[in-house]
């Protein structure tokens, strides 16, 4: 039997009426939304208006006319990075070194068609805090264009957790639009995008709210949805067809193309159950659990703080100067546990913690809401016998 | 069973060299055979299986027939060209370096490379053994698992990983 502590890569298992429930609602006779009046394509309207709804009320959105649909978080980082730096070119733009390459990327890459600097923040080593606010004031903002702050609500590295009510709070003095990747966050810990002066969140379906892969979600605030953002794909959304021109119409401009349906139907079942089964307490305890446990292997170096509660089960390990890769290749062959090596497309982070010189990487263990503390018990006493080796 | 005849334990052609008219004779061969069927000459092709060993000078052929339950010959099936029996090679995430699958290895895979170059081992364990080769003048490091998995560091490029492997462990 498999043990699955890879959950910061995608959840395993979802919950059972994800799979007792999947033949009903892909059996069900879904259309194409918004392209035509019949049964069928209203049926999949009423689907992706629910789904949307039980999102807006998940992050406390305005309404579910403030999020769009599209195929991952990578790819809504995209459209949004580009959407927001085409209308607002900003002359500086904010992040910081927990970053994923898919908003590393995209920024680099604009580097060469857009002019702005790039801040990248390193947190501060004993509370692993980013300090937005220093930055913000250092950099003057004299100009009346927007600074853009990209960061990510939990690191995917190392599991620490930013509080982004604060940054809200920061980037509305400072004239700064707050772009939030909820990649590791969402569904596992509360965010109130409202009260958080969130402008704009991008979060997955297949991560903490246990749904399917190929399903990513941008919320849009007020002002930035009435700022008219360009979406970089065009094509049809079933709205103003007789137009050849590109919509500007939020959600639907960033919704080309028919919209993954049948995900949006499984997700369904697993925000039904969601509502229903508040697991994050659990889930938190189990995370202390791993933590002590781990902490016992004195060959193992722990990078991820354990400093509140509010940690969502992500930590990150070295065993000795074992080549991360090795530890896990070998914890899956012969323990059969599944855990992530490498550096998590994360360059900086791992940069910054000394794992890309040490040509280790390192161990991420990650845990979803159906693991056990006998798993953890069994991963622990792995690593303890390999730990002889290290 | 591990026996002498292992492939781990074979050297290979680019470690003990070839006659180079091996490969002349056999392409000869096999080319003019090529010409009988492009030209509709099937009954002139040779149904043998054809030995020959130039340094020694033997020369004989093994007669052969179709078995109608082969799975490659009879049935034409190609198990062994099927994507499913070519595991693919992966990257290795934030490493210059690629992991590849070695088939057909027995239970002493690694027992029989840690004898085979037991100067050129830097850590092993029950599960893996890592060792550290030149090749082509360039140091990679090798990490063998007795699964078969094998990681090969300092290239990502799959034909230079097999060049690697070839050059070291024989494979």
């Amino acid at each position: 039997m498999m043990i699955y502590l890879d959950n910061a890569a995608t959840s395993y298992p979802k919950p059972d009426v994800f799979y007792t429930g999947a033949t009903q609602v892909l059996s069900h006779p879904y259309g194409n939304p918004n392209r035509g009046g019949h049964a069928g394509s209203v049926n999949s309207e009423q689907l992706v208006s629910r789904v949307k709804q039980k999102l807006a009320t998940l992050i406390n959105a305005e309404s579910h006319e403030h999020i769009a649909t599209c195929y991952n978080t990578s790819d809504a980082l995209n459209l949004v990075i580009n959407g927001l730096c085409k209308r607002f070119k900003p002359e500086h733009i904010v992040t910081s070194i927990f970053e994923h390459n898919s908003v590393l990327r995209p920024l680099y890459h604009l580097k060469n068609t857009h002019k702005f600097s790039l801040h990248i923040l390193k947190p501060n080593r004993n509370n692993w805090k980013l300090d937005v606010e220093s930055t913000l004031k250092g950099l003057g903002n004299q100009s009346n264009k927007p600074i853009l702050i990209i960061l990510s609500h939990v690191a995917n590295s190392v599991g620490t957790v930013q509080d982004i009510a604060n940054f809200g709070k920061i980037c509305r003095r400072y004239n700064a639009y707050l772009v939030i990747d909820g990649a590791q966050s969402i569904g596992h810990i509360a965010l109130n995008v409202l009260k958080s002066s969130v402008d704009v969140l991008v979060f997955p379906g297949h991560k903490g709210l246990l749904g399917p892969t190929g399903l990513g979600f941008i919320y849009l605030n007020e002002r930035v949805k009435q700022s008219n953002i360009l979406c970089q794909r065009q094509g049809g959304d079933g709205v103003d067809s007789q137009s050849v021109l590109p919509s500007l119409a939020f959600p639907q401009s960033f919704e080309v193309g028919t919209s993954n349906i049948h995900g949006l139907a499984l997700l369904e079942l697993s925000l039904d159950w969601l509502n229903d089964n508040s697991y994050q307490p659990a889930l938190r305890a189990l995370s202390q659990y791993l933590y002590q446990r781990l902490a016992s292997i004195s060959q193992l170096t722990i990078y991820s703080p354990m400093l509140d509660e509010s940690n969502v089960g992500i930590l990150l390990c070295n065993l000795g100067t074992l080549d991360s890769n090795v530890v896990a290749s070998i914890l899956d062959s012969e323990y059969g546990i599944s855990v992530r090596a490498g550096i998590h497309c994360a360059p900086l982070a791992h940069q910054w913690l000394g794992t890309i010189e040490s040509n280790q990487g390192a161990l991420r263990i990650s845990l979803g809401p159906f693991n056990t503390k006998n798993e953890i018990d069994k991963l622990y006493m792995a690593l303890a016998e390999l730990a002889s080796y290290s | 069973m591990a026996t002498n005849n292992s492939p781990s334990l074979q050297a290979t052609c680019s470690i003990n060299g070839v006659l180079a008219s091996s490969i002349t004779y056999v392409t000869s061969v096999q080319f003019s055979e090529a010409i009988k069927i492009i030209t509709g000459n099937i009954s002139a092709c040779n149904s043998q299986m054809l030995f020959c060993n130039l340094w020694e000078n033997l020369h004989f052929q093994i007669p052969t027939k179709k078995l109608a339950d082969c799975p490659t010959c009879g049935k034409l099936t190609f198990p062994y060209l099927s994507i499913d029996k070519q595991r693919k090679s992966r990257t290795i995430c934030g490493k210059n370096a690629i992991q590849l699958y070695l088939e057909n290895i027995n239970s002493q895979f690694l027992e029989q490379q840690a004898k085979r170059a037991s100067g050129n081992i830097k850590r092993k364990s029950p599960f893996h053994i890592e060792m550290e080769f030149y090749v082509d003048g360039i140091a990679h490091s090798l990490i063998l698992f007795h699964d078969g998995r094998v990681t090969i560091d300092g290239t990502i490029d799959e034909q230079r990983a097999r060049h690697i492997l070839a050059e070291t462990i024989g494979y």
